[in-house]
């Protein structure tokens, strides 16, 4: 059984390469082309920029990758971030200690993903729907805590977590290098996480060969959820500021960087955490060239768009090799 | 003696203020020439929407009065996420664009940007809605007291005496704002006009029921003022219900297709215009402003002169006042 996982596993990092390398050619002639049209694109400062401008997704994207990977999909983490912003400013500025802010925030925003597990266990319902659902809800329950209006006003300490860095790179950053590598590696070698690719291509089967199929969903959309609610978390101390506005159609922007990664929509079970990386990095610097070269973003749709197209298909070609293989 | 020195120091004087004056035409001439390429960029919380399409153009205009040198354009998110607009003022500051035209999604959210944007030197403007805690240089926009007051006066001289039912709801400070300018000239140009205020919760349909329950418990109310966009139709449409047509005069807030809409049938009779044109024509020539200092030292430490605040006026439209923004500009 433990061979079987990991020889699935090591199949997918030999096919995934073929893809992770198209995507990399592309993102190199995006750098290129930029560099070509912009002197200030390839500065230190735009370089920030980038990162910064696309941390929030970038982080949200580890906990999808899971989530598709195992053949579902999460739309609600576009909520639970406005939500997990507004919910800890509301606790800042009733006073309460950071940490213990942290703390119920993040156990709220979790609890909204096991909820979106519930409903696929016990009721089967499929995530599209179940987390569109929890997606409105909770948007839904931001905007009524937050009457619409803004909370602000928050101490240097918690607004440092957002802003402050460490040998002058920010922390939000250094976060998600640690995440994605972290969960990377474990995907690749851990076989609790490696057992997503099996749940993911055949649920049924999983479950027949005794893998915990239910407690692996718990866990993928709590996941996905606990990031969301980092991600809202990090809003708040970044801008210093919590809105019922933040991350409105964030959702389709972490999905298409996954799915722009070469993990499947179509069926569960082939992807990698380091085609996510790739996904990210290709999304975060197209939205910079926008900007960059002044072209209108409505442009940016429309690439994005194809972009996505192409992977699907690429994906989609790819792993008619792999069962060949 | 005398009127000789006297002709020649006159001489003197006009020689050289001639010269003097040669000598600067002399300057500018090939200076304006090689005058650098500068672009400014409008940024916006909602991408495609009317109002902000009004904004760009009166941008454009004011761009192409300061010469050819001046090239603008119009950035941001086509969904409202504050987030995303404050990363497009990060990307357009590491560009090094000459100055940011700016209308806040969210005021506190978009400080941290608009104060990086001003310390690295570029020029930030808001419009329509302010960021009034930040960094920025000026902000041009409605002065919603006067918006107010305006429609007060216009709506006195419509009834002169009466009831006015008005139609807002509590938390936002420019509809306070509206509110109180509308009850003030009201008692200053009106005949003991009596005020009832119903909170509509910034909705339509809310709106609608709670002026129909004002309107059955006080039949003597012959004004309406919707304090902002939403609730001109719910007003509309309370009047109607209760067959009250022609007895009370609507005034409604901005120019959305269905307030237009309803000027043309008569339901309501007139609406409050901001200007949003000017918005962006007085923005732009602040940023550019801004971007260029003189020897005339300005309050705003290393950049040029501007007024922190710049009133763009509204106008009561009627029929003929809404004609041209049905045909809104498109970028």
């Amino acid at each position: 059984m433990i061979d079987r996982i990991t020889q699935y596993g090591k199949r997918q990092a030999v096919v995934f390469g073929l893809h992770n390398s198209a995507l990399m050619a592309v993102i190199v002639l995006l750098i290129a082309g930029m560099t070509l049209r912009s002197p200030y694109f390839l500065t230190f400062a735009n370089f920030e920029v980038i990162m910064t401008g696309f941390v929030l997704e970038a982080i949200m994207a580890v906990g999808m990758t899971f989530v598709i990977l195992s053949g579902g999909i999460d739309l609600s983490v576009s909520s639970v971030l406005p939500l997990s912003a507004i919910l800890a400013g509301f606790m800042l500025n009733m006073g309460l200690p950071i940490v213990l802010v942290i703390l119920i925030t993040l156990v709220v925003a979790t609890s909204i993903g096991f909820f979106n597990a519930f409903l696929k266990i016990v009721l089967d319902v499929h995530p599209f729907i179940a987390t569109l659902a929890t997606m409105l809800t909770v948007r839904g329950l931001a905007l009524a805590m937050s009457r619409g209006e803004n909370i602000s006003g928050f101490s240097t300490a918690f607004t440092n977590i957002g802003q402050g860095r460490l040998f002058n790179i920010p922390y939000t950053i250094l976060f998600f290098a640690v995440l994605i590598f972290s969960m990377g590696y474990l995907l690749k070698n851990h076989r609790f996480f490696q057992q997503v690719y099996f749940i993911g291509y055949n649920p049924k089967a999983a479950m027949l060969s005794g893998l915990k199929v239910n407690r692996f969903f718990l866990f993928v959309f709590g996941f996905s959820a606990f990031l969301a609610g980092v991600a809202g978390i990090l809003a708040a101390a970044q801008y210093g500021a919590a809105h019922n506005s933040y991350g409105i159609g964030s959702e389709l922007r972490v999905i298409t960087a996954v799915a722009i990664g070469g993990t499947s929509m179509v069926r569960g079970g082939t992807g990698t955490m380091f085609g996510t990386l790739l996904g990210i990095t290709f999304m975060a610097i197209l939205s910079n060239a926008f900007m960059m070269s002044g072209i209108s973003t409505y442009w940016q749709d429309i690439v994005t768009g194809v972009m996505l197209l192409l992977a699907i298909l690429a994906a989609e070609s790819l792993k008619g090799k792999q069962v060949a293989v | 003696m005398k009127k000789v020195i006297l002709s020649l120091i006159l001489v003197a004087v006009l020689t050289v203020s001639v010269f003097a004056g040669g000598q600067k035409e002399g300057q500018t001439v090939p200076g304006q020439k090689e005058m650098e390429k500068e672009t400014y960029a409008m940024v916006v919380f909602l991408k495609g929407s009317e109002f902000f399409n009004w904004c760009y153009a009166g941008m454009s205009d004011a761009a192409r009065a300061i010469g050819p040198h001046v090239s603008v354009e119009l950035q941001g998110p086509a969904e409202w996420d504050a987030t995303l607009e404050a990363r497009a003022i990060d990307s357009l500051v590491a560009r090094r664009i000459d100055g940011i035209l700016v209308t806040a999604g969210d005021a506190a959210t978009m400080i941290p940007s608009i104060n990086k944007a001003t310390a690295a030197g570029v020029p930030v403007i808001t419009f329509d809605s302010d960021s009034p805690e930040s960094d920025r240089l000026a902000f041009a926009g409605t002065n919603n007291y006067a918006a107010g007051f305006e429609a007060g006066k216009a709506m006195a001289e419509w009834i002169g005496t009466g009831h006015v039912g008005v139609s807002t709801f509590p938390g936002p400070d420019h509809l306070k704002q509206r509110v109180d300018g509308f009850k003030d000239a009201l008692e200053k140009y009106g005949n003991g006009i009596k005020v009832s205020i119903v909170n509509d919760e910034g909705d339509v349909v809310k709106a609608e029921t709670q002026l129909t329950a004002l309107l059955q418990a006080n039949p003597d109310i012959n004004g309406i003022f919707a304090a902002h966009g939403n609730p001109g139709p719910g007003a509309a449409s309370a009047v109607r219900s209760l067959g009250m047509e022609g007895q009370v005069a609507i005034m409604g807030f901005d120019f959305g297709m269905p307030v237009i809409e309803l000027i043309e049938s008569g339901e309501i009779k007139g609406t409050v215009g901001q200007n949003p044109y000017l918005m962006g024509y007085m923005a732009m020539i602040m940023a550019y402003s801004a971007n260029h200092p003189t020897d005339v030292p300005s309050t705003n430490a290393g950049f040029g002169h501007t007024p922190s605040n710049v009133d763009t006026g509204v106008a009561i439209l009627d029929v003929e006042g809404v004609q041209m923004y049905k045909n809104p500009p498109k970028f």
